[in-house]
């Protein structure tokens, strides 16, 4: 990219990508026909441009990224109306015969200043010129022309500048959680992850709900009834969700499998411009609601690559990206068990989860050794000789002490179709994940994919049936260095590749590459910290010293420095005396509105 | 000198501000005068003669970006607001009048570091407080309505003493407006000769508009009496008001909503007979440009206060027991409707008389207008606007004190010490026999030589309270300054102040049990709780005057409402 006066005698331009024919106007003003489109009007391209200009809806702040540059009615348009304007243009030719015009007119507002690029697109992405426009978040006008000869292009510029503005941007990022279940956690995993980006989060969350929920349902004999109230329950959670969702005014809102939201919660939400993502952690086979609610959003994530994902394109969900759970090392890590710990959690083998009935069948048949169970549902009169079971809910630092105490942590896939190994089995539970970060050994059922995230010889070796299973905990039992040295790898794997952030970055990643064009269209909040903004900042300035008293982590908007600002005037400074009256204006304005509301 | 005249409220405001830029320009002839305002009122501030300059203060943008969750727009927000603040500090303003009572308004002038201030301003410990004996009074008086005669115009023309006998708003027409309001006429087939109407359905909130059906009934009734060409006016906002008007009167009146500029609204009333309207900014555009005002006082409206200033208007409303607060919730949907057509006729009719001199003679009350009241403006001999009753009727309690206190408040307030007060009695006596000869006896549950006795013992009881307030002070300050010495002087201050502050709940209780002490229990409290600085010798000094001045006016008062009742007790028997 550089400025258009820069392209003239660039021997790019003399690549003719097609015909290009230049045609003189009614008025003296020529236009030029590619392809058999003309590229502006032949009776008055300049007011053609000018009404075009008006016709749009720019913010004034941004600067604008012109896709076609013509013969420059629409450049000089822009600048004329007062915004700084770069342009991309697809066919070097036409760029050529601009300058031809240019040279030839006279009075002409003076474009040739713009920067202008044409040629490869993919160029464009290591242009050091345009990535520093890109960072300016420009409004993207495309020459309505050039979107008809070069939709490709167009397409391809528009994915690439999206990325280009809005990698490394805070989001404001709503995360709808569920009320109860596996999901839940996981949600909170996602929230972290998002503010650990640097993301403004707002987590949604419906579990205070569940007591009332579940009292609710269960005080109800009537199935009709129950459903009844059930139905409302759930409208309530979700409209509940809407209301503190719209006051958040995300740029994407991210609700989680399970979570009590309407079919038309996507629907209100889009009509708002917020983008809206499903992350169903769930097994589709098991749980086939995804069919009606996957079309809905703008994008679908789910765990379990392959046939799933033909069926989400029968069910007509086009942006739809595998994306597997993870652990968080900052929950999920190894720890140290006291001694009066050790006496629990202690033994040679653990199991850590829900009693299905394949995990169950396939248990009962680990004898004599030191087995001990925590989890619900597991009453059975065999195991129970010869495993201690701990029936009950546990919480995460209890997991992450099962896993500190056990030599051989078991992972088996739950499953209701199987005793014992799944063989199909294709949805890896976060488990595999977290008892790796929590440094945990551990032998899992072969579902599939997992050696896509582990090695399954170093670092979780599996087994297939109960056989293996034994023989292979009677071989790590007795083999102690290689136990540690694999749950070691297994653990250091887990915290550099497969965190709950790298999760949160792939989720942004594919909504950036594909509707990242509405995100820069809308605008995003600029939000930094003061931090930033000192750094941005002459450093003679009474705003400057003010703002270097307070946390450099904090955000530079008025509700995070509210806190910061004294109310009454008393030794103010006068940065902060100024924000004192703004926030005064503010509040004043807004004990207004609420009684007009 | 320069002046910085502020109010940043609405354009009415601007408006009832006029008198008061007037006043100024009277005290300073050679002066530099700015207003600033915000849009709205930047037309009314551009026509007021003696504005040199107006500033236009915004701050909707400012809001939008604080709002917003945007770094880059706060910094914006920051950076325009530093300016803004920056060129007001380069004006060099000696002088500001700050009629906006906003904690807002007092920040941003005290970031311009304007070394006077009168009105609402910041203490130099960042205390919201306000400046000035008059500002303290309209501050306050809105806590005891009932007892306040005077007009907002008169209160903020008296933030400097008023040397104007004459006083008016101010609103200049040009020549163009009144081509434009010809213009107008024309196009409506309407002359110079016709009987025009104006109607301001809207208001700007529900509870202070008398009912749309109720206009058009009176519309009907305006056109079969006086053959009337109506036109409906207001902003773009209110033509929903003007549709329901038009579907009850069909073709009974033109409906201009955002037809007209303010200047423009201004020369179409210049040349109307007369403007029915609720309380709104629309009034006091009519009542400068001398078109009589009907004002529909329903809601929580106090036409005394915010009624249309100038001689030659009219106000109704319902007859109520009492005026309540400001923020008086609304009675109920029905006093929107309780005032019929055929009584706010009898109002306009008095609105044409009160322009060539006023009714003749009061009505006696009769069952048309048994349950409103009605009342003309004039400027009373003490230059303030008065509304003077039309239904001839008996005085109440809350009449006489009202006299009581406008002519004591009047007298008073300009006033540094006690002994300053005024003591010309024949300006007074003017006034006050004006008053009483518009009432045709006393009534009451108690005669009225019983209540003056009740607010004698009041006014007398309070200033006693008042005296020993003032006493406990003297010696506070005694022991402060050293006059006193005493062994534990810290100790014996506390124990003062402790005092001071038992006495402040007597006084309080006073003003409960008497409700006739109240604006004076209410005053004396604002400024003791506007006390600045941290100098205890000064703010005991302080705290004494206040209780003086309290003992001051319940003299006054106690010597005022005895010659309010030599004159009853003259007026009444000769009647």
């Amino acid at each position: 990219m550089k400025m258009l006066e820069a392209w003239r005698g660039d021997p790019l331009l003399n690549e003719m990508l097609e015909s290009v024919e230049w045609v003189e106007g009614r008025k003296g003003f020529p236009t030029l026909r590619v392809r058999g489109v003309l590229l502006h009007s032949q009776y008055n391209p300049v007011e053609e441009a000018r009404r075009f200009v008006s016709g749009l809806e720019l913010s004034a702040e941004r600067p604008v990224l012109l896709l076609g540059v013509g013969l420059g009615y629409h450049v000089a348009a822009l600048r004329e109306a007062g915004y700084e304007v770069a342009c991309v243009e697809p066919n070097p030719a036409v760029l050529r015969y601009a300058l031809e015009r240019i040279s030839n007119t006279e009075s002409e507002t003076d474009i040739t200043k713009v920067p202008v690029a044409t040629g490869d697109p993919d160029d464009l992405q290591s242009d050091a010129l345009f990535q520093a426009f890109a960072e300016k978040m420009p409004s993207l006008v495309v020459h309505p022309a050039t979107a008809q000869l070069y939709p490709v292009y167009v397409e391809k510029i528009t994915g690439i500048l999206s990325q280009l503005s809005l990698t490394g941007k805070r989001l404001h990022i709503a995360i709808v959680g569920p009320m109860y279940g596996g999901s839940l956690p996981i949600a909170r995993y996602l929230v972290r992850a998002f503010e650990q980006l640097g993301h403004q989060v707002l987590f949604v969350d419906n579990c205070k709900a569940w007591p009332l929920y579940e009292t609710m349902s269960k005080s109800i004999q009537s199935k009709r009834v129950g459903k009844q109230l059930s139905e409302l329950a759930s409208h309530f959670l979700s409209e509940w969700s809407y209301a503190r969702v719209m006051e958040f005014a995300p740029d994407l809102c991210i609700t989680m499998a399970q979570a009590p939201v309407s079919n038309t919660f996507t629907a209100r939400l889009r009509q708002s411009g917020i983008l809206t993502a499903f992350w169903y952690v769930e097994n589709w086979r098991h749980f086939p609601y995804w069919k009606d609610i996957a079309p809905l959003y703008d994008a679908f994530f789910h765990i379990q690559p392959g046939v799933f994902e033909e069926q989400l394109d029968v069910a007509g969900c086009t942006h739809h990206a595998f994306i597997q759970t993870g652990c968080d090392p900052g929950i999920h890590h190894p720890v140290t068990l006291t001694e009066k710990e050790e006496s629990v959690y202690r033994c040679d083998v653990s199991f850590a989860g829900a009693g299905y009935t394949n995990r169950i069948a396939l248990f009962k048949g680990l004898t004599g050794i030191d087995f001990k169970i925590w989890g619900v549902n597991w009453v059975d009169r065999d195991l129970s000789r010869n495993a201690t079971i701990h029936e009950g809910w546990f919480d995460t630092d209890t997991y992450l002490k099962i896993a500190a105490g056990s030599k051989i942590n078991l992972n088996l896939h739950s499953s209701a179709h199987h005793y014992g190994v799944d063989p199909t089995c294709d949805a890896l539970n976060p488990r595999v994940f977290e008892i790796a970060a929590a440094g945990g050994f551990q032998l899992c059922d072969p579902c599939i994919g997992l050696e896509q995230y582990f090695d399954t010889e170093t670092e979780i070796p599996v087994y297939r049936s109960l056989d293996e299973l034994r023989e292979k905990i009677n071989w790590y039992l007795s083999h102690e260095d290689e136990r540690i040295e694999a749950a070691r790898l297994a653990h250091e794997r887990a915290i550099n590749e497969h965190t709950y952030i790298a999760r949160a970055q792939s989720m942004l990643d594919f909504i950036l590459r594909n509707h990242g064009d509405k995100l820069l269209k809308k605008g995003l909040r600029i939000q930094k910290t003061v931090g930033e903004v000192v750094d941005s900042l002459d450093t003679d300035n009474t705003l400057v010293t003010w703002l270097k008293g307070l946390p450099s982590n904090v955000l530079f908007t008025h509700e995070a420095l509210k806190p910061y600002i004294q109310s009454s005037g008393f030794g103010h400074t006068r940065a902060e005396a100024i924000f004192a009256y703004m926030t005064e204006v503010r509040q004043f304005s807004e004990s207004l509105l609420k009684d007009r509301l | 000198m320069r002046i910085l005249v502020v109010q940043i409220t609405r354009m009415g405001d601007v408006i009832q501000t006029s008198p008061l830029v007037h006043a100024l320009r009277l005290h300073h002839p050679e002066a530099h005068i700015a207003m600033m305002v915000r849009k709205m009122g930047k037309l009314v501030a551009e026509r007021h003669p003696d504005v040199d300059e107006v500033i236009v203060y915004n701050e909707d943008n400012m809001f939008i970006d604080l709002r917003s969750r945007d770094s880059d727009r706060l910094l914006k927000a920051y950076r325009e607001t530093e300016q803004f603040i920056d060129s007001l500090k380069a004006k060099r303003f000696d002088v500001a009048y700050n009629t906006t009572n906003s904690l807002a308004s007092a920040m941003l002038l005290r970031l311009t570091g304007i070394p006077e201030i009168v009105g609402a301003d910041l203490s130099d410990d960042g205390c919201f407080i306000r400046r000035g004996r008059w500002v303290n009074y309209f501050f306050t008086s809105v806590f005891c309505r009932e007892y306040n005669d005077l007009n907002l115009c008169d209160i903020f023309r008296h933030f400097v003493r008023p040397i104007d006998s004459k006083p008016s708003l101010y609103f200049t027409l040009h020549d163009e407006d009144r081509a434009h309001a010809s213009a107008l006429l024309r196009a409506n087939d309407v002359t110079e000769n016709d009987f025009i109407v104006c109607m301001q359905l809207g208001a700007s909130e529900d509870s202070k508009r008398w009912a749309v059906s109720r206009y058009a009934e009176l519309a009907r009734l305006l056109i079969e009496t006086y053959k009337a060409k109506i036109f409906l006016v207001g902003v773009q906002e209110e033509a929903c008001l003007g549709n329901e008007f038009m579907q009850l009167a069909p073709g009974a009146a033109v409906p201009l909503y955002g037809h007209t500029t303010l200047s423009q609204l201004g020369a179409l009333l210049e040349c109307s007979d007369v403007l029915i309207t609720n309380d709104t900014g629309t009034m006091h555009v009519a009542a400068a440009v001398k078109c009589p005002v009907t004002l529909v006082s329903v809601g929580h409206v106090h036409y005394r206060e915010t009624g249309p200033y100038g001689e030659g208007h009219c106000a109704i409303e319902y007859k109520r027991e009492f005026l309540g607060q400001s923020d008086l919730k609304v009675r109920g949907a029905d006093e929107h409707t309780r005032i019929n057509s055929e009584q706010v006729l009898a109002a306009v009719r008095v609105a044409l008389m009160a322009k060539s001199g006023g009714p003749e003679k009061q009505m006696i009350d009769n069952t048309t207008l048994a349950n409103v009241d009605l009342y003309y403006t004039r400027m009373a001999p003490d230059s303030c606007l008065a509304f003077y009753p039309v239904i001839r009727r008996p005085m109440h309690k809350r009449d006489l004190l009202r006299l009581a206190y406008r002519a004591m408040w009047l007298r008073f307030l300009h006033c540094k010490e006690a002994s300053d007060v005024d003591h010309d009695q024949s300006k007074v006596l003017r006034c006050l026999q004006e008053f009483i000869m518009q009432f045709d006896g006393f009534d009451a549950d108690e005669p009225l030589h019983e209540y003056h006795k009740t607010c004698e013992e009041g006014f007398t009881a309070l200033g006693e309270l008042a005296a020993e307030g003032a006493e406990l002070a003297r010696q506070l300050l005694d022991i402060l300054s050293g006059k006193t010495v005493h062994a534990r002087p810290m100790t014996a201050a506390r124990d003062y102040v402790e005092n001071l502050m038992q006495l402040d709940e007597k006084m309080r209780l006073h003003g409960e049990l008497h409700p006739a002490c109240k604006p004076l229990v209410l005053i004396a409290r604002f400024e003791r709780d506007n006390l600045e600085g941290a100098d205890p010798i000064d703010l005991a000094r302080t705290t004494r005057d206040i209780y003086r001045a309290t003992i001051t006016c319940c003299s006054l008062l106690n010597a005022i409402l005895d010659q309010i009742i030599s004159l009853c007790e003259t007026a009444f028997t000769d009647t």
